[in-house]
């Protein structure tokens, strides 16, 4: 359709100015991160987006579609925003990549069967015996040894074998632009941050545990080969190291998603864990940017430690712990990222949960230091109560400017 | 057994400019399809 020529221009300007309207938006927020995580004073307190698939079922939509029409996924993974408030977001879009490794022949990851959620089956090949191979090489067990066990497509020919990976790449290459898409529609359409870059801090104990021998294994590892598993993280450290040298951006922050801490006990985290952990976040801050930690379970034995780092070098986001009692014994260094849990949103009033967000507010956001958000990502659209949901993100938003 | 060693066939694919013709990305590819070999 044209427009008469008298409107055209008036158009022009509001959408030029909306446009600039966003960009403003945008970098206040940048802004408003930089300062809490730095405790200091922001001009409020930053409402974060913990959606990973929940946009999904509430747009009445399938993850299979959306992987194979980018437009589709772009639009339904962004445009929740123009009904959910959020100032940023820890990760937009689904990480996990199915149609590659459905290329690989391998089902540990899938789609549920509401066609909305995914889910991840443990399937660990690494046996005890393999320890010595992992310590002397990393690199050739996990992939010379380990990953022909775990995907049957690569027990083929050499040239097959080839052409295969060739494939995979393309869909790796072809999912990264939908989700670099994504992120720039949030950023350009609806001003929405960032809280995680590209960089990741992997522990090497994590690997240990998640992926090569599993979380059963590796706990009875931690009794029976305590040396065996200590030189498996130490071999593995340098591999997870390396990457944080390429820091050079303070924001958006280095993500990480410790799973094994919750189990370890004190004893266990300061001697399998904690070594190599503290090594990375210390690198992080050298470089100037910060560790976004997500707190999986309770990390309250291990306050101690994580006062031992630099101080506004973390970013914890509280799961089980209190977030009150964090405030109080690490809050000073750490920035915490707490709010109404997703199960309370699911079964309380509005006005219940509206009230402990106002507690928790005030509690949390004095000097810095602190971002709203639930507990746990949003995976399905059950997982909350979608209407005391919406409404929360925008109460919080209006509650409390400093 | 196979009749290949994988790391051989990525480092391959990592110079191999067939199938990309950019370095750097040929690069970042290689470097994420490794990464995806040990995540699952």
């Amino acid at each position: 359709m044209q427009l008469p020529k008298s409107v055209a221009p008036f158009i022009i300007l509001a959408l030029q100015e909306k446009s600039m309207n966003i960009d403003n938006l945008y970098d206040a927020r940048v802004k408003d991160l930089l300062l809490t995580t730095n405790h200091k004073i922001p001009s409020c307190v930053p409402v974060v987006s913990n959606l990973v698939t929940w946009q999904v079922g509430y747009k009445g939509r399938k993850l299979n579609d959306l992987y194979a029409n980018p437009d589709l996924y772009i639009d339904t993974m962004s445009s929740v925003y123009e009904d959910v408030y959020a100032d940023c977001y820890f990760a937009i879009g689904v990480s996990v990549n199915i149609p590659a490794y459905r290329l690989l022949g391998c089902n540990t990851f899938f789609i549920s069967p509401d066609g909305v959620t995914l889910q991840h089956k443990q399937d660990c090949k690494m046996t005890e015996d393999d320890y010595p191979m992992l310590i002397k090489d990393p690199r050739n067990f996990m992939i010379n040894i380990l990953a022909p066990r775990r995907y049957p497509a690569l027990n083929d020919s050499r040239e097959n074998v080839k052409k295969l990976l060739i494939q995979v790449m393309k869909e790796i290459s072809r999912f990264s632009k939908m989700n670099k898409d994504l992120n720039n529609t949030c950023k350009t359409k609806y001003g929405i941050a960032p809280l995680r870059s590209g960089s990741k801090m992997m522990s090497p104990f994590d690997i240990i545990f998640d992926r090569l021998r599993g979380f059963r294994d590796t706990m009875v590892d931690v009794r029976r080969h305590p040396h065996e598993l200590m030189a498996a993280v130490n071999a593995l450290a340098p591999n997870y190291y390396n990457p944080l040298e390429k820091i050079n951006s303070p924001y958006p922050y280095v993500g990480a998603t410790p799973h094994a801490p919750t189990y370890l006990g004190g004893k266990n985290f300061e001697k399998f864990y904690w070594p190599s952990y503290s090594r990375m976040i210390e690198k992080i801050a050298e470089k100037g940017s910060k560790a976004m930690i997500n707190f999986e379970g309770s990390w309250k034995a291990y306050y101690n430690s994580l006062m031992e780092m630099p101080r506004s070098s973390i970013i914890g986001i509280v799961e089980d712990d209190d977030p009150a009692e964090a405030k109080k014994i690490i809050g000073n260094k750490v920035t915490l990222i707490a709010g109404v849990q997703a199960q309370i949103l699911k079964y309380k009033s509005k006005a219940e949960c509206f009230d402990l967000a106002k507690k928790i507010i005030d509690e949390m956001s004095p000097g810095g230091g602190f971002m709203f958000s639930t507990d746990k990502n949003l995976l399905s659209l059950n997982d909350v109560n979608p209407e005391t949901y919406i409404e929360l993100q925008e109460f919080v938003h209006n509650y409390k400017a400093y | 057994m196979n009749d290949y060693i994988l790391t051989d066939i990525i480092d391959e694919l990592t110079e191999d400019e067939s199938w990309c013709e950019d370095p750097a990305e040929r690069k970042s590819l290689t470097a994420a399809l490794e990464n995806l070999l040990i995540t699952s």
